[in-house]
Parts: structure tokens; C-alpha cells; sequence
């Protein structure tokens, strides 16, 4: 394996020779998004996000999906096993598209109008305050860093041949 | 906007997240940041759909909503991906790299659903 090992966001090319053809991996991709999507609304809507200040639960569903997809790259770099698909179906496919970027933004624009507030959440919650809503916009980019670092640590772990830390 | 868990939203979702998961891999492939513009994207028409709600008084089709919301833009946008390239940048000590991704983001994100929530305000009010 190279040592420029995690550097680079995208290990994949669009065409490559030993792969499937590109039709087929943009197929194989959104295939692996619709499952990405309903597994994140089948988790997350039960807990009915409505009815709180932050969406924890889309929270939950990020720090999950970081460190899974921090596991997938430290195996897709250590594990000559994996095809080359792994990465773009499961990675870019499946885990992108089970968190999301969109939601939490939004939240965060809600709780600072009340006329938004109204259209996400229940009469009864009370919209977080400007300095509350930055602290859980920080802290869900902080533990979903952490988490997508600790997964590439256990990947390394498990399928590492010990050239490095 | 609160989504309800039924078989027309789980299907509407399904096919709104493979729409979404294969134009962010495009988005991905071809452009640098990709993924900058897939989140901004994403935050702009979730934006958008939240501004009409406030003023609007009918209210979305489950469906359209589970497509739309959860499915394209739900997909469309990712955090993983971000996370992922904040940790590599951190723990490779380009940690300067990795807090101006996420501020970039989180900013650009912010302006975006801010500025879609206010156009869909105005169009539909």
C-alpha cells in the first residue's frame, strides 16, 4: 500500500479500468443512497425530532455513518480484498447519503425565527438561543470528526500490517 | 415539514436519496469541491421548502415531502464525507485545513438555508 495512505478525499477514479463501468457505478450508487436514505429515515424518525431543540437524532445517525465511513477507508487502504466499488458504493453511496448536512443546517436557521421554529417543531419546545445552537452545531462537527478519526484508528487496527502508528 | 413513516414516504424517500446519492457522487467526481456544493445545494432548497411551509397554509403532500426532504436533499447532502476529510486533515496536522473545512461549511451552509428559507418566504408569501 502507498504511504500517502489517507491524504487524498476521493481514492477513486471516475473510470477505472478494473471496476464496473461508470453507468453501472452511478446505478450501483444510488442504489446504495435509497438504502442510505431510508435506513436514516426509519432510524430517525421514530424519535420524532419535531418535538426537540437540536435534531439529536440526526446527530446520532452522522456520528454513526462518520466513524463507519472512517472504518471503510482505513479497510479500503489496508485491504486489497475490497473491490473497487467498496469505497464509492458504500462510502460516497451508502453512508453519504445516511447522514446528512442539510437538516442540521436548517434546524440551526429555524431556531433563530420563530415563523421557521413553528414550521419544524412542536408548539411546546422552546428554540435553542444563538449561542446554544453555534455550542451543538460545534459539538456535532467536533464528535463527528472524533468519530470518523477513531474509526480510521480501528481500521488500521484490525487490518493493519504495523508500518505505521 | 414532520415526516411520517409510512410505505408511500419509505418508497418516495428511497427514490429521492438515489437521485441525490448519484448527483452528489458526480458532483464528487468532476468537481474539487464536490461535496461543498452538494451540502450548499442541499441546504439552500431544504431552505427553500422550510420558507414555503412557514407561510404557506396547505400543507406538503407525505410523499412529495418524504422525496423531496429526506430523499433527494437529505441525500444530496452528507456529513461523513466532511467528517472523514476534517479527521484525515487533523490527524495528518493540517489542523488549521481541518477547522477552515468545517467553518467553510458550516458557513456557507448556514448563509445558504438562511437565504433559501427567505426566497421561499417571498415566493410563496
Amino acid at each position: 500500500m502507498s504511504t500517502s495512505d489517507h491524504r487524498t478525499a476521493k481514492p477513486w477514479a471516475p473510470h477505472r479500468e478494473d471496476g464496473l463501468s461508470l453507468g453501472a457505478l452511478i446505478l450501483a450508487v444510488a442504489v446504495a443512497g435509497a438504502v442510505g436514505s431510508v435506513l436514516r429515515l426509519s432510524i430517525g424518525a421514530p424519535f420524532e425530532e419535531h418535538y426537540m431543540k437540536f435534531p439529536w437524532a440526526t446527530l446520532m445517525i452522522n456520528l454513526g455513518g462518520s466513524a463507519a465511513l472512517g472504518l471503510l477507508t482505513a479497510v479500503a487502504h489496508r485491504w486489497r480484498g475490497l473491490p473497487s466499488w467498496g469505497v464509492p458504493v458504500l462510502g460516497t453511496g451508502l453512508l453519504g447519503s445516511f447522514t446528512t448536512f442539510s437538516a442540521v443546517m436548517l434546524a440551526a436557521v429555524a431556531s433563530q425565527q420563530s415563523s421557521l421554529f413553528g414550521a419544524v417543531a412542536g408548539d411546546e419546545v422552546i428554540p435553542a438561543g444563538l449561542w446554544e445552537m453555534l455550542a451543538y452545531l460545534g459539538m456535532g462537527m467536533l464528535f463527528c470528526t472524533a468519530a470518523a478519526a477513531a474509526g480510521i484508528t480501528v481500521g488500521r487496527a484490525l487490518f493493519g500490517n504495523g508500518d505505521e502508528p | 415539514m414532520i415526516v411520517e413513516l409510512t410505505v408511500p414516504v419509505v418508497l418516495a424517500a428511497a427514490a429521492g436519496g438515489a437521485l441525490g446519492a448519484a448527483a452528489r457522487f458526480l458532483l464528487e467526481s468532476y468537481l474539487r469541491s464536490g461535496v461543498l456544493v452538494a451540502n450548499v445545494l442541499g441546504s439552500l432548497l431544504l431552505g427553500i421548502m422550510l420558507g414555503i411551509s412557514a407561510v404557506s397554509t396547505s400543507s406538503w403532500d407525505a410523499a412529495a415531502l418524504g422525496f423531496l426532504s429526506v430523499g433527494f436533499i437529505g441525500a444530496l447532502s452528507t456529513f461523513a464525507t466532511v467528517s472523514l476529510h476534517a479527521a484525515q486533515l487533523w490527524t495528518t496536522r493540517h489542523r488549521v485545513k481541518a477547522a477552515a473545512l468545517w467553518l467553510v461549511h458550516t458557513g456557507c451552509g448556514l448563509v445558504a438555508a438562511g437565504g433559501g428559507a427567505w426566497l421561499g418566504w417571498t415566493l410563496a408569501g
